[in-house]
C-alpha cells in the first residue's frame, strides 16, 4: 500500500516537473502566454513553490503584467524570504510602476517583536518551534526526574524562545492579507458604491492591505495610510489562496484622470 | 454672406461685453443672526479686480479693517452653446456685533478695475451673545445659561461652583451635501478669578467623535471674556468636518472633566460638563458628470506654466492648484494634458492649508512635467476641473487658459537618453535606459502539492504535554512510595501476602509460613509491627477497621489453626494446608477490598 503511495507521489512529482520544464521552455520562446498558462495551471493543482511563483512573475512581466508580476513575486518572497532572485526583481517592477508605492509595513507590534523573522520561512519558524516547545517539556520533565541546576532557567528560556518563535509562525501563518492593483487605474472611494466620492486613485502594481471585504468591495491601505473602498475585481489578492489575476477588469466608474 | 459677417461680428460684440461685463458688487455675512460679541464674517464679492474698500459705520457694529482676507477664482460656464468666462473676487473683514437689535450695514463703496459701486445694504439680527444664533448648538444649559442670562455688567447673583466652566459645541449647518464643509466649535469657558484654580483632567483634548466625516487638525485659540459681569477664558476650538457618507451622521457628544478649588489649599471640587451631539443630515450629490473630481466647495481653479520659453530635453513645469475649503483627499488630479512632441509626467501632489474668506482650507497642487522632445511650438490645451458648488447646489467647471511653449533645439539634438519609466517610446528621438530582469529558475527542485494543515499541529503540541503528564504522575506515585510508608506497605500487603501464600506448599514448616503470610497482610494493611502479632491482636485491629464477623471468624480460624499446628506439636496434612492457604487468600481479597472501599468512602 504504501509503495503505490510513493509511486503515486513519485509520478505526479513528475507530472508536475514536466510541466515547470514546458512552461520554462515557452518563456524561453517567448511565448509568455502559454508559459502564464502552465504556471497558474500548476498552482491551481495546489503546487505553491517560490520557484513555480517566481517565474510565472517574470512572465506576467514579460507580457506587460505589471499588477499580476508584483503579486507572484510577492507570492514568492512570503513562501521563501531569502529569494533574492524574486526581491530584486519585484524591486525592479515597482520600479516600473507609476506611484512606484512602497510596500504596506506590518503593524507596530510586528516590526518591534518580530525584526528578527523576517528572513525565515514560515516552514522554519513552525519546527523551531515545535523543538523548542518540546524541549520546554523535556526539561521539565527533568525537573521531575532529578532536580538538577539551571533546568528552572533553561524551561524559562526555552518558554522564551518557543513563544516568539510560535508568534513568528502565527505572524506567517496568518499575514496581512496583501493585494496589488491589477487594473491601470482603480478609483478607492469613500464607500461601496460607485457613486461614492473619489479618494484617490491606485495604479497598477500598487500594493496595499486588506482589512475588510464585502458585496465585491476591499477597503484597502497604503503605506501612507490613506484608505478607501476598491472593487475587488481590479485587484490581485497575494493570497493564500492562490488565485490568477481577474481577466476581465470592471472598474465601475471611470477614474477621473 | 453679409448676414453670415451681422452673426459674427454679434458674436464678436456679445463676448466683448461679457468680457466687459458690467463692476457689480455684493456683500453677504456669513450668518443673518448674529450673538453680541461672537465674531462673524462680512463678505464683500466682486466680478473684478478690487482695488480699494471703503467700510461704512454702522452703529453697534466693528469691522475690523486690518488684513481681510482675499481670494480669486475664475471659472467657464457654458450655456445655450457659448462659454462665458467668470472673475469672482471676494474680500472678507471680521466683525463683532456690540448691541443687541436689527443692525443695517448701509452700501459699501467698493472700487471695481477703476470703476466704483457699491454693495446692498446688509440687514443684521444681533441678540444676546448667552442665546446664540448657530444654527445647530449644543451646550450644558445649566453652566453656559446660568453664567449668560443676562447682559453684560455688574455680577447679578452670587457664583456657585456650577458658573465656573461651561461648554458649547456649535456647527454651521446641519443639512449638507457630501463632501459639503462644516465648521465646528467647539466652546471650553472657564471662569477667571483671583485664588479659583480649575484644572482640567480630561476632556479638553478628548474632542468630540467625528467618524464618518474627514476632519481638519484642530485649531485652538483662547480668548478672554466676560459673561454675567465676571471674566472668563474661553478656549475655542476650530474644526472643519467633510462629510464622507451620506444619510444621518452625528457629531459626538462633548465630556470635560476638571477640579476646582479656591486657594492654594482650599477643598477640591470635581467638576464635570457634557454636551449632547449634534445631528447631521448628509444629501448625496445630484448625478454627476463624466468629469467630476470629486471635490465639493466653493473653488478656485488656476493653471501656471513656469516657464514658456525652454531648450529641447529641458523640462518645463505646469502647475495647477486648487483653493478652496474642500477634503483635500477627494480632489483627484486633473487630466494629464497630453502634448504632441512633449513627455508629460504623472502630477506631483502638494497640499498647504491656507485661510479663505468662509474659513480654514487648503490649496492642493499638482505639478506636470513637461519635457519637450522635439523643438518648434507645444501647444498645451486648456485644462478643465470639474467640482461641486453646495452653495449654488450645482456642478461648475473651472478651465485654464490654453498654453504655448516655445522649444529651441539642443545643441546635441538627436538621440536622447533619458532614464524613465512608463514613457512613451518615440523611435529614433528616445532611446529608453532600462534594465532587464532575472532569469526564471530552470531547475525547480522537488515539486509537490502543498500539504494542508491537518492533525499535525495539535498531536506535536499535545504529545509532549502527554508525556510530561504521565511522568509527573509516575514521579509522584514514587515519592509517596519513597516517602509514605503506610501509603507503601499498604499498597503492596495484598501482593506481598499472595506471594507469601504461593510459598507455603512448599515450606518445611507451612504452618508458620501461612501465619506468618496472614499477619504479615495484617500488619501492612494497619502499618504495625508484624513480629510478635497474636491472632488476638489481629483479631482486634479487624473490629477496629470495622470487619464483619465472619471475616473476622476466618482469620481466627487461619490463626487459630496455624498456631495449634506451630505450639501443639500436629502438622497439618497437604490437604489442610491447601484448604487453609486457600482461604487465607479469600480473607485477603475480602479484607483488602473492604478497607480499599472503606478509604473510597
Amino acid at each position: 500500500m504504501s509503495g503505490l503511495v510513493c509511486i503515486v507521489l513519485l509520478l505526479g512529482s513528475n507530472v508536475y516537473t514536466d510541466t515547470f520544464e514546458r512552461a520554462v521552455q515557452a518563456y524561453e520562446a517567448d511565448d509568455y502566454g502559454t508559459a502564464i498558462q502552465l504556471y497558474e495551471q500548476l498552482v491551481a493543482e495546489g503546487v505553491e513553490d517560490p520557484a513555480v511563483f517566481y517565474n510565472s512573475g517574470n512572465a506576467y512581466y514579460r507580457n506587460g503584467d505589471i499588477g499580476a508580476a508584483i503579486a507572484n513575486y510577492e507570492r514568492a518572497l512570503q513562501l521563501a524570504p531569502r529569494f533574492e532572485n524574486a526581491r530584486e526583481n519585484l524591486d525592479k517592477a515597482v520600479r516600473d510602476t507609476q506611484q512606484r508605492l512602497s510596500k504596506p509595513l506590518p503593524s507596530v507590534w510586528e516590526q518591534s517583536l518580530l525584526f528578527w523573522h523576517y528572513g525565515m520561512k514560515r516552514s522554519t519558524t513552525y519546527r523551531i518551534a515545535a523543538v523548542l516547545w518540546c524541549l520546554f517539556w523535556g526539561v521539565l520533565a527533568l525537573r521531575q526526574w532529578r532536580p538538577l541546576r539551571y533546568t528552572r532557567r533553561a524551561a524559562l528560556l526555552l518558554a522564551v524562545l518557543g513563544g516568539a518563535f510560535a508568534a513568528s509562525a502565527w505572524a506567517k501563518a496568518h499575514p496581512v492579507t496583501l493585494a496589488v492593483a491589477h487594473a491601470e487605474s482603480v478609483p478607492v472611494r469613500y464607500g461601496t458604491h460607485d457613486d461614492e466620492t473619489l479618494r484617490f486613485e491606485l495604479r497598477a502594481g500598487d500594493r496595499v492591505t486588506v482589512d475588510r471585504r464585502q458585496g465585491g468591495w476591499a477597503r484597502v491601505t497604503t503605506v501612507d495610510g490613506e484608505r478607501g473602498w476598491v472593487h475587488e475585481d481590479a485587484m490581485m489578492f497575494v493570497g493564500p489562496p492562490y488565485l490568477p489575476p481577474p481577466s476581465a477588469v470592471d472598474v465601475g466608474e471611470e477614474a477621473v484622470e | 454672406m453679409v448676414v453670415g459677417r451681422i452673426t459674427i461680428a454679434g458674436a464678436v460684440m456679445l463676448a466683448v461685453a461679457q468680457a466687459w461685463a458690467e463692476p457689480t458688487a455684493k456683500a453677504f455675512v456669513d450668518r443673518q443672526t448674529v450673538g453680541v460679541g461672537v465674531p462673524f464674517a462680512l463678505r464683500i464679492e466682486t466680478n473684478g479686480d478690487i482695488d480699494q474698500v471703503k467700510l461704512p459705520e454702522a452703529p453697534g457694529l466693528e469691522i475690523d479693517p486690518r488684513s481681510p482676507s482675499r481670494s480669486r477664482r475664475e471659472q467657464w460656464q457654458f450655456g445655450g452653446g457659448r462659454r462665458t468666462r467668470i472673475v469672482t473676487v471676494e474680500a472678507g473683514y471680521r466683525c463683532v456685533a456690540r448691541q443687541e437689535g436689527r443692525i443695517t450695514i448701509p452700501p459699501i463703496e467698493v472700487t471695481v478695475a477703476g470703476t466704483v459701486v457699491h454693495t446692498q445694504p446688509v440687514l443684521l439680527n444681533v441678540i444676546g451673545s448667552g442665546r446664540g444664533p448657530s444654527p445647530a448648538r449644543t451646550t450644558n444649559t445649566r453652566q453656559a445659561q446660568a453664567v449668560r442670562n443676562a447682559p453684560d455688567g455688574a455680577p447679578q447673583r452670587q457664583l456657585t461652583w456650577d458658573d465656573t466652566v461651561f461648554l458649547e459645541s456649535e456647527v454651521d449647518k446641519q443639512e449638507v451635501y457630501q463632501g459639503e464643509p462644516i465648521a465646528l466649535t467647539l466652546r471650553l469657558g472657564e471662569l477667571r478669578l483671583r485664588g479659583l484654580s480649575i484644572k482640567t483632567v480630561r476632556g479638553a483634548e478628548n474632542l468630540p467623535s467625528t467618524e464618518g466625516f474627514y476632519a481638519t487638525s484642530p485649531v485652538k485659540e483662547a480668548v478672554a471674556t466676560q459673561y454675567n459681569g465676571y471674566p472668563y477664558e474661553v478656549t475655542v476650538i476650530q474644526q472643519t468636518l467633510y462629510p464622507m457618507a451620506t444619510g444621518a451622521l452625528q457629531v459626538g457628544a462633548w465630556h470635560w472633566e476638571g477640579v476646582g478649588s479656591e486657594g492654594v489649599f482650599g477643598p477640591q471640587h470635581a467638576l464635570s460638563e457634557d454636551v449632547p451631539p449634534i445631528d447631521i443630515t448628509v444629501k448625496p450629490l445630484p448625478p454627476r458628470p463624466a468629469d467630476f473630481s470629486g471635490a465639493v466647495g466653493r473653488l478656485s481653479f488656476r493653471a501656471e506654466l513656469l516657464s514658456d520659453r525652454v531648450i529641447q530635453g529641458v523640462p518645463t513645469t505646469l502647475v495647477v492648484s486648487i483653493r478652496g475649503r474642500t477634503n483635500p483627499d477627494a480632489i483627484a488630479a486633473p487630466k494629464t494634458p497630453e502634448i504632441d512632441g512633449a513627455f508629460v509626467s504623472d502630477p506631483d501632489k502638494q497640499m498647504i492649508e491656507v485661510d479663505t474668506p468662509e474659513g480654514p482650507g487648503v490649496e492642493k497642487s499638482f505639478s506636470y512635467t513637461i519635457t519637450p522632445l522635439e523643438a518648434g511650438e507645444l501647444h498645451i490645451l486648456p485644462i478643465s476641473f470639474c467640482y461641486f458648488d453646495p452653495v449654488e447646489e450645482t456642478y461648475k467647471t473651472a478651465s485654464s487658459q490654453a498654453f504655448v511653449i516655445q522649444v529651441t533645439p539642443s545643441v546635441d539634438s538627436g538621440t536622447r537618453v533619458l532614464v524613465t519609466a512608463g514613457m512613451p517610446s518615440t523611435p529614433g528621438a528616445v532611446a529608453v535606459l532600462g534594465e532587464d530582469i532575472l532569469p526564471p529558475c530552470a531547475a525547480p527542485g522537488d515539486l509537490r502539492r502543498a500539504r494542508t494543515a491537518g492533525a499535525s499541529t495539535p498531536a506535536v503540541l499535545a504529545t509532549p504535554v502527554i508525556a510530561y503528564c504521565g511522568l509527573a504522575l509516575f514521579m509522584r506515585r514514587r515519592r509517596r512510595f519513597e516517602r509514605d510508608i503506610a501509603f507503601a506497605r499498604d499498597h503492596r500487603a495484598k501482593a506481598i501476602g499472595h506471594k507469601r501464600l504461593r510459598g507455603v506448599a512448599r515450606a518445611d514448616a507451612p504452618a508458620q509460613e501461612l501465619y506468618k503470610a496472614v499477619t504479615g497482610f495484617i500488619a501492612d494493611k494497619f502499618n504495625v509491627a508484624p513480629g510478635g502479632m497474636t491472632s488476638s491482636d489481629a483479631e482486634r485491629l479487624l473490629v477496629e477497621a470495622g470487619a464483619d464477623s465472619n471475616l473476622i471468624e476466618g482469620f481466627r480460624r487461619i490463626l487459630r489453626a496455624c498456631e495449634r499446628a506451630q505450639y501443639g506439636g500436629t502438622q497439618l496434612s497437604e490437604d489442610e494446608v491447601g484448604a487453609l492457604t486457600s482461604a487465607a487468600g479469600n480473607v485477603i481479597d475480602t479484607l483488602d477490598a473492604l478497607l480499599k472501599k472503606g478509604r473510597g468512602r
